[in-house]
């Protein structure tokens, strides 16, 4: 975006990497080179990839759940590797691909509540903030539920619940739209566009580009443990070669836009959706 | 990630051996370890039985887990059965003296050759068993239970279930890594205590469920519509595993021979050192 210059920033990565040992002597598997990023707040970047290229990987690293190799990867100017796993949980959430593996309260109020008293907060400010959280994420009347019993689509929104309810300034999302109906991903994306306005910095990995090009500010793909681009979803989109080297196949509306402008160079580079798409090939008079 | 199965992939003997010679051998094993209370025959027992386990995994026999398994348990046995074992009453002289624990009273010589023997029994056949759980791949494990009689659906139950501890163990590290970014503290073993309850109720959850689809999927693809399905890696008896079969019965019938003859070899009763233990039973009286 232009404005991030301006923007502070919340984490930074420096020449991280991370190698997975296998067995003893051999080489393990170098699953991150040398990455350097930054994140800034109140923006949505998405972490696009083919499976294997490293994303995880990387996110494991902001809370600590994976050590660095070598590298380092700052949050508010402090060292993660440093730092405690429950210790940065109330910095940095982490929402799971599966909702499954985090749930396991008799209710959906108790699985809010967990988080909460784990930072040891006093039970009148965690009693204010569940309720809060409830309302904010439209789970009030299914409160007492047990989580188990709930539709995929609500344990997901369940388990972000959860996770923000302990007011994290960076939220990664794991694959947030896997399993999820149209409504369930619209839900999703307006939550975190909700969340990015209260300040939040928001990072998804996902395969789902559709998703990707909607909601997020910012694209970085990686490749066998490598950033190789950053920047918005229509750079990122209408640039093929990195396309093809990702092995990802942009959303259909970039994919036509870009074979128009293999023809046409004045076909402009901009954040697409169907409705647009159509106005503008409307205006080249290719849509009668 | 670690794997969890016990299986060690090599191509020894032991490893081309019949699943059901292996078997064979534990049965032996067993049997003539129980028949004998004498340290001689059953070290002898321990002994080839830790031959076997290098010929099959070479030095990965000393490092295994039942291995370290059975390491752990000579320091229970001996020390526990030494100071309580009720047969004791000479105590034992260690350099000129002797141990006394309060509440327990005087290590004695008794205790010791009882928790000796206890422990080379169990050992030898934890050792055996050994054996036959590194070189068995599953699939054989099971075509050999079912060989030996055993029901197909049993079989399969017990195949499965062993194939899913690796999935689970992974499934268990993803939990608790959920549990972690949620704040779950780890700081004291109180609060490890604490923590099981988030960890377990998900791992039951999602096994269950995981049981759910497998079954579903099973009778999906016809499971159970036949108990004597054919088998996916059949074995047959080779000159090897007879011959392999042929040595474990002779031993089983030599050790009964003797046993016949001499009785059980138990010494409890002449002994009243340690050394007299290791004279009377290698060395002869």
């Amino acid at each position: 975006m232009s404005n991030s210059a301006e923007k502070k920033v919340i984490a930074k990565v420096i020449n991280l990497e991370h190698v997975y040992p296998v067995a003893k002597g051999s080489e393990g598997i170098h699953a991150l080179k040398h990455v350097n990023l930054e994140f800034y707040e109140q923006e949505i970047t998405a972490i696009i990839g083919q499976n294997g290229s490293g994303k995880t990987t990387l996110s494991k690293h902001f809370n600590g759940l994976l050590r660095p190799t070598s590298g380092q990867v700052i949050i508010n100017g402090r060292d993660v590797a440093k730092r405690r796993v429950s210790e940065m949980a109330k910095e940095v959430g982490y929402v799971f691909q599966n909702p499954n593996y985090q749930l396991f309260c008799a209710t959906v109020r108790e699985e809010i509540r967990f988080g909460l008293k784990n930072l040891k907060l006093k039970e009148s400010e965690i009693k204010e903030k569940t309720v809060e959280i409830l309302d904010e994420f439209g789970l009030r009347s299914i409160a007492g539920k047990q989580p188990v019993s709930l539709g995929m689509g609500t344990k997901k929104v369940v388990a972000l619940a959860s996770v923000c309810a302990m007011d994290p300034e960076i939220l990664f999302l794991d694959e947030p739209t896997t399993g999820q109906d149209q409504r369930g991903k619209t839900r999703l994306g307006n939550l975190a566009l909700q969340m990015k306005e209260a300040g939040r910095t928001i990072m998804i990995i996902s395969h789902d580009m559709e998703f990707v090009a909607r909601y997020a500010d910012r694209v970085v793909v990686m490749t066998k443990g490598e950033v190789i681009m950053d920047g918005t979803p229509e750079e990122v989109f209408s640039n093929e070669e990195v396309m093809e080297r990702a092995m990802i196949k942009p959303p259909q509306t970039y994919a036509i836009a870009n074979h128009i402008r293999d023809k046409d160079d004045s076909f402009p580079c901009v954040r697409l959706d169907a409705d647009l798409t159509a106005k503008l090939l409307t205006e080249k008079g290719l849509l009668k | 990630m670690k794997d969890i199965s016990l299986y060690i992939p090599g191509n020894s003997f032991f490893h081309r051996c019949d699943c059901r010679v292996k078997l064979l051998f534990i049965a032996v094993y067993t049997v003539i370890a129980y028949m004998f209370f004498t340290p001689s025959v059953l070290a002898f027992l321990f002994v080839t039985a830790m031959v076997f386990n290098v010929i099959a995994i070479g030095s990965k026999a000393f490092t295994h887990l039942m291995t370290k398994m059975v390491v752990i348990m000579m320091f229970f046995l001996i020390i526990i059965h030494g100071f309580v074992n009720p047969v004791g009453v000479t105590p034992a002289t260690v350099y000129g003296h002797t141990i006394t624990l309060p509440f327990f009273g005087k290590y004695t010589v008794e205790g010791f050759y009882m928790g000796l023997v206890n422990w080379l029994r169990l050992s030898s056949v934890i050792l055996i068993a050994e054996l036959f759980v590194t070189t068995t791949s599953p699939a054989e494990m099971m075509s050999g239970f079912h060989k030996i009689g055993l029901p197909y659906n049993f079989c399969f139950m017990l195949s499965a279930s062993l194939q899913l501890i690796p999935i689970s163990t992974r499934e268990a590290n993803i939990i608790a890594s959920a549990q972690r970014a949620r704040g779950l503290s780890e700081k004291t073993l109180v609060d490890r205590f604490k923590g099981l309850v988030p960890m377990f109720v998900p791992l039951v959850v999602s096994s269950l469920g995981r049981m759910e689809t497998m079954s579903m999927a099973l009778e999906s693809r016809a499971f159970g519509n036949t108990t004597k399905p054919t088998e996916l890696r059949d074995s047959h008896f080779k000159k090897s595993d007879f011959a392999a079969a042929a040595l474990a019965i002779v031993m089983l019938f030599a050790f009964a021979g003797i046993r016949a003859v001499y009785g059980s070899l138990d010494i409890v009763n002449q002994i009243s050192s340690i050394r007299d233990i290791f004279a009377l039973s290698f060395i002869g009286r």
